[in-house]
């Protein structure tokens, strides 16, 4: 009893279990798996015909070989093996069959080699459809990394095209070729071999090979965008990838249309019933539908030349290896994508290889980073000087300048001035930017007054100073500075006595006041 | 001077650009560099700062220069 995908053995209970009820197993290692055996099963292989012919048929056919506890037509219990992996359990227990009973057996044995099966139809063609084209390939050609383990190497470390093929491409031809043919099934390989297509399956990516070759957007001719908008939308993006290229367009999409949660009453079902309204949406006229934005998304992929598959709901995008799912917005789903880190929300990647996956979570990190980065940097540049130093001092490390230090630079800056031009007002700029409150408030004051000579008044800037306190004002120093002519320093005493003479005197309506001759002790 | 400090800090913003705080900084030095008579509005502190994030060799000796009595009138 045989069906289309294997030849089957129908056992009863006794035969069955005679068989695997053996305690002699053994495992042997084929291909991709360990599989268990019994030396009765071998035994039986080599003497009943039922079972040699069997395998023979299985072999030829290049299916598996199961083995079936058939009661009143109820299948008990089955194994399944590889006609490969029973001539390789066969081979380990050659010794316990004489040259008559191995003689049959030596004919399926060379079967399983797989060079020598390449050799035998090397230049035989392996017809293949690949993204819209077909190509006759040699089998010699196909399974270069079957045949060879330097092969393997030289394919891994070299850049562009391999027999004329982008390396994705070659392993899709390498894979169709051995699930075709089911080498794996009826050869068998050497362990580093298998290793080493089991890495190429998963270093590139075949998935997306074959798939969206033509765009399926059953709305293609009733839809049209407005011009303007669609460069608004696809414009800034020239130096990106592909694949950024079209992330990038639908988070501006995304952030710009709105969806409209008037849609559940009448007025706006009749205003989003059709496709004509699509051509007005622009960023001012944002309000959408889900199809709405389906739509848009899809005109605009098509300018594009990417090849996708439209929904109302969303889009499936192939892009090189990739295979993406780009979510259409709705009442549930309307989020700004850049603040609330859902970008990966919105898009899916539909790939099931690890590598693909991990490559296209960098793509969105690195797009969202870039994206807040630009909103920070726009933001920066476009902050109030206030807020600006603010968030300076917040991000940089803080500066502690001492108030001597500081009071000898101002002592040395003064000093400079060469004119009487705005030199009062120099002196306070100074002040504002070298002193902070709790510098005026301790150890620095000034003050403002008319200084009398030869009947010319003049303003003078009085400088009290005392490092430790100037409230302790009789060790307080004084420093009457009428720029550029004159600076000179006076004790209490000594400066008192100048207002007392009359040479100098507080500015009438003035707040200033100079600390330890205060205006109600002189006036 | 300004004018010299804005080419530093151009160069910075490119030097920084994969570097995120640094960059942020930077960015925030260019806005304030357009500012007229910048220096004369954030205390010494602050000045002595972003000169040194402009990694200027003796950020003190810039900073007095910037707020000398010659810069100021004929700013």
């Amino acid at each position: 009893m045989d069906s289309f995908d294997e030849v089957i053995i129908s056992l009863n209970q006794d035969e069955y279990n005679a068989l695997f009820l053996d305690n002699n197993h053994f495992k042997i290692n084929v291909n991709f798996e360990k599989v268990v055996f019994t030396n009765k099963l071998v035994d039986e292989f080599m003497k009943n015909d039922l079972f040699l012919e069997s395998l023979k048929e299985a072999l030829k056919k290049r299916v598996n070989l199961t083995i079936m506890l058939n009661q009143n037509d109820e299948i008990l219990a089955k194994k399944t093996y590889s006609p490969v992996s029973i001539i390789l359990a066969i081979q380990t227990k050659e010794d316990l069959f004489d040259n008559e009973s191995l003689r049959d057996f030596k004919v399926l044995s060379s079967k399983i080699d797989f060079k020598n099966y390449i050799n035998k139809n090397k230049n035989k063609l392996f017809n293949i459809d690949i993204d819209g084209k077909n190509y006759d390939i040699t089998y010699e050609k196909a399974t270069s990394l079957l045949l060879s383990i330097p092969e393997y190497s030289h394919f891994i470390n070299i850049k562009g095209k391999y027999k004329k093929f982008s390396k994705e491409k070659y392993v899709y031809i390498l894979k169709t070729f051995a699930v075709s043919k089911k080498v794996f099934l009826i050869f068998k390989f050497e362990n580093e071999i298998i290793e080493n297509y089991k890495n190429l399956i998963q270093l590139y990516d075949t998935e997306a090979i074959n798939q969206f070759i033509e765009t399926t957007f059953k709305y293609s001719d009733k839809v049209e965008i407005n011009e303007n908008f669609k460069s608004f939308i696809i414009s800034d993006y020239d130096n990106v990838s592909r694949i950024e290229k079209a992330i990038l367009i639908y988070i501006k999409l995304f952030n710009i249309l709105k969806y409209d949660y008037e849609f559940i009453d009448d007025i706006s079902i009749k205003k989003h019933k059709d496709f004509s309204r699509i051509v007005e949406i622009t960023e001012k006229n944002n309000k959408v539908v889900t199809y709405e934005f389906s739509c848009l998304l899809a005109k605009i992929f098509e300018t594009l030349n990417l090849k996708f598959t439209y929904n109302d709901n969303y889009i499936i995008v192939r892009i090189n290896k990739f295979l993406l799912k780009f979510k259409s917005i709705n009442e549930e789903f309307n989020i700004d994508l850049l603040n609330s880190l859902s970008l990966l929300k919105g898009i899916n990647i539909l790939n099931s290889n690890k590598n693909t996956c991990s490559e296209f979570e960098k793509i969105i990190s690195s797009i969202y980073n870039k994206l807040h980065e630009e909103k920070i940097e726009s933001a920066i540049l476009k902050m109030p000087f206030n807020e600006l130093i603010n968030l300076y001092k917040i991000s940089s490390s803080k500066i502690n300048i001492l108030f001597q230090e500081k009071f000898n630079c101002f002592l040395k800056l003064i000093s400079e001035v060469t004119k009487e031009e705005e030199a009062i007002g120099y002196i306070y700029e100074l002040k504002n930017i070298f002193f902070k409150d709790e510098d005026l408030n301790a150890n620095i004051s000034f003050a403002t007054v008319i200084e009398k000579e030869h009947n010319l008044s003049t303003a003078m800037v009085i400088i009290t100073t005392n490092p430790i306190n100037i409230n302790l004002y009789n060790s307080n120093k004084y420093i009457c500075y009428n720029p550029p002519k004159s600076i000179r320093i006076y004790n209490l005493t000594e400066l008192r006595q100048e207002f007392f003479n009359g040479r100098l005197k507080y500015i009438k309506g003035s707040k200033d006041n100079i600390i330890g001759l205060e205006k109600s002790s002189i006036c | 001077m300004l004018e010299e400090l804005r080419a530093i800090n151009d160069d910075l913003i490119i030097k920084y650009k994969n570097e995120h705080n640094k960059l942020e900084r930077q960015l925030m030095i260019s806005n304030f560099l357009k500012q007229d008579r910048c220096f004369f509005k954030v205390s010494m502190e602050v000045a002595v700062s972003i000169l040194r994030d402009l990694e200027i060799s003796d950020p003190m000796e810039t900073y007095l220069n910037l707020v000398s009595y010659k810069s100021y009138i004929n700013w």
